[in-house]
């Protein structure tokens, strides 16, 4: 309850900051509210600027494998490091519930002056307690962007519409970023430049244990470039990074970097077709829901060997008619590890997901999605997880 | 394997729905409303392209000013099309002149025709408006006005 407090004042400082900044705050009081300039908005009247809230109230129930020893998160979405490999591990025919997914937001815009601040949060299950956990949070000024939001490595339209988890070839990562981004040829064609928040996964030799280091000194370097026209998008991205593990004053570092292809194609008049497809040494933290580590350190502790990573995901969304849809998702990854890598490590991780949605209003939706997840470690051991969820999802905006 | 068998036959599936589906070909600059399937063409555009924007409130991952850039540029498109579409629409009170009709049907005629440029201007300004209800309204308006006037003429 106190979180939603802070949340609601953080929304009223945000408006008045800005309406104040306008300097016509006191002309507002005691005015109408009007529609604001995006659908989801309102302003006052005698103001510019638009203010929205809204959020989802998402309820899944699910049937099916977990890991005993499972993280909360783990036992309820796709996470490829808690699928069991050891038949002991498993606890079959679960069935759980969890509100995870519902999220809050709070919007402000200025068109004129192209200003628009964004903060949305989802929950993160604790036992017997649900916590706010921040997703977005960034002001966007023009083609300026600060903030926290999905990486620049990513074209956040390839996403596929799941409810059970993101597959092994998705980089659903968000990083504090700054992000400059220049729209080309009458807006056709678009070039973003971002530096972002940097953190290096990596393991031990003998563990396969997976830990995070965030004395890194150098941020991220990622671009996009994008194409848009009427078959839809697609994107070509890289990024390079610079991989530190420091400890006990012994100090490590390794350059690596990446490639991603990602977009999404349009069949008809909405059906699509979204697909990502990276290859990169060292971006083991962005894909498979962390499951692979960046890099591992060496027996003699002299030197960090970043890992080879592929990763690719297609999702065809059908729409049987304006109501019903449907969503199949494929993913699979895999990254090769070094001699002095831990046996136990997760090596390769696929994914199957299949979906039917069904929105009698735009604002509800309720389906059902099957989930297949597969994962296999460096000696050869593999386990899998089979799912069946039950979503509703109910949005509300201003 | 089973899995992949079970993707491909769903892909397939899918692909051939989506086949079956609204035909998003752009209509070529140099085509007139003389041709006597344009009409119905453009304002199958129009419609598809509206449905592409109905389908992003089910969008779950992009953000909400994400979703709005994108809202944004199909509402363009939609004023672009619905623009050509309004300036093809003053060639049919040439085209009224070629019809085998009456004259009280030629009268309908070019009422009908002028109506079609009224509701094509509507939709461009509601495009221009950003009211998502304006824009229902307006496109709404377009589909009867067509639904209209091929009831009577499209095969004369």
């Amino acid at each position: 309850m106190i979180r939603w407090l802070k949340s609601a004042s953080l929304g009223l400082l945000l408006s008045q900051a800005i309406l104040a900044a306008e300097g016509d705050y006191e002309a507002q009081s005691g005015s109408g509210l009007l529609p604001g300039a995006v659908p989801g908005t309102v302003r006052f009247a005698g103001t510019d600027t638009s203010f929205g809230i809204g959020g989802r109230l998402e309820t899944h129930a699910s049937v099916g494998d977990v890991f005993f020893t499972a993280a909360q998160s783990g036992r309820d979405k796709l996470s490829f490091s808690q699928i069991p490999v050891s038949p002991q591990d498993i606890s079959q025919n679960q069935f759980r519930f969890n509100s995870r997914d519902s999220r809050l937001w709070l919007r402000a815009l200025h068109p004129g002056r192209n200003l628009d601040v964004y903060v949305e949060y989802d929950l993160a299950e604790e036992p017997d307690r649900y916590t706010f956990r921040l997703r977005h949070a960034y002001v966007s000024l023009g083609p300026l962007l600060a903030g926290r939001s999905y990486t620049t490595f990513i074209n956040s339209s390839a996403l596929p519409d799941i409810d059970s988890g993101t597959g092994p070839g998705e980089v659903s990562l968000k990083r504090v970023q700054l992000r400059w981004t220049q729209s080309l040829l009458d807006d056709s064609l678009d070039l973003a430049v971002a530096l972002e928040e940097p953190d290096s996964y990596i393991s031990d030799p003998d563990s396969a244990r997976i830990r995070p280091y965030d004395k890194d000194q150098i941020p991220h370097v990622a671009a996009r470039l994008t194409r848009r026209a009427d078959w839809g998008e697609f994107s070509v991205a890289s990024l390079v990074r610079s991989l530190r593990w420091q400890q006990d004053g012994q100090r490590l570092d390794k350059w690596s970097g990446g490639i991603g292809v990602s977009g999404r194609l349009n069949f008809g008049a909405v059906d699509n077709l979204r697909f990502i497809a990276n290859y990169g040494n060292g971006l083991g933290r962005f894909f498979t829901s962390g499951a692979y580590a960046d890099a591992s350190v060496n027996r003699e502790f002299s030197e960090l060997d970043p890992h080879p990573v592929f990763s690719a995901q297609a999702a065809y969304q059908h729409y049987w008619s304006a109501r019903w849809r449907s969503t199949l998702s494929l993913g699979l990854s895999r990254t090769n590890l070094p001699g002095s890598a831990n046996e136990a490590m997760t090596a390769r991780a696929r994914s199957a997901q299949v979906n039917l949605f069904w929105s009698p209003v735009p604002a509800l939706t309720v389906g059902f999605e099957y989930l297949h997840g597969h994962r296999q470690l460096l000696n050869g051991q593999d386990g899998e997880l089979n799912r069946l969820l039950f979503s509703t999802r109910y949005t509300l905006q201003l | 394997m089973k899995y992949f068998l079970f993707g491909a036959l769903f892909f397939l599936s899918m692909f051939l729905g989506a086949c079956t589906q609204v035909d998003r070909t752009a209509v070529p600059a140099d085509r007139s409303l003389r041709d006597e399937a344009l009409h119905a063409l453009m304002a199958q555009r129009i419609d598809g392209l509206y449905r592409r924007i109905e389908v992003l409130a089910h969008d779950q991952n992009r953000t909400l000013p994400e979703l709005d850039e994108a809202r944004q540029r199909t509402t363009n498109e939609i004023a672009a099309n619905a623009d050509t579409l309004s300036e093809y629409a003053a060639e049919l009170t040439d085209l009224a002149a070629t019809l085998d009709l009456s004259t009280a049907n030629r009268q309908r005629f070019l009422a009908l025709s002028g109506r079609l440029q009224d509701a094509s201007d509507n939709v461009v300004l509601a495009s221009a408006e950003g009211s998502s209800r304006s824009l229902t309204e307006a496109i709404t308006g377009l589909q009867e006005t067509c639904a209209a006037c091929h009831s009577l003429y499209r095969d004369r």
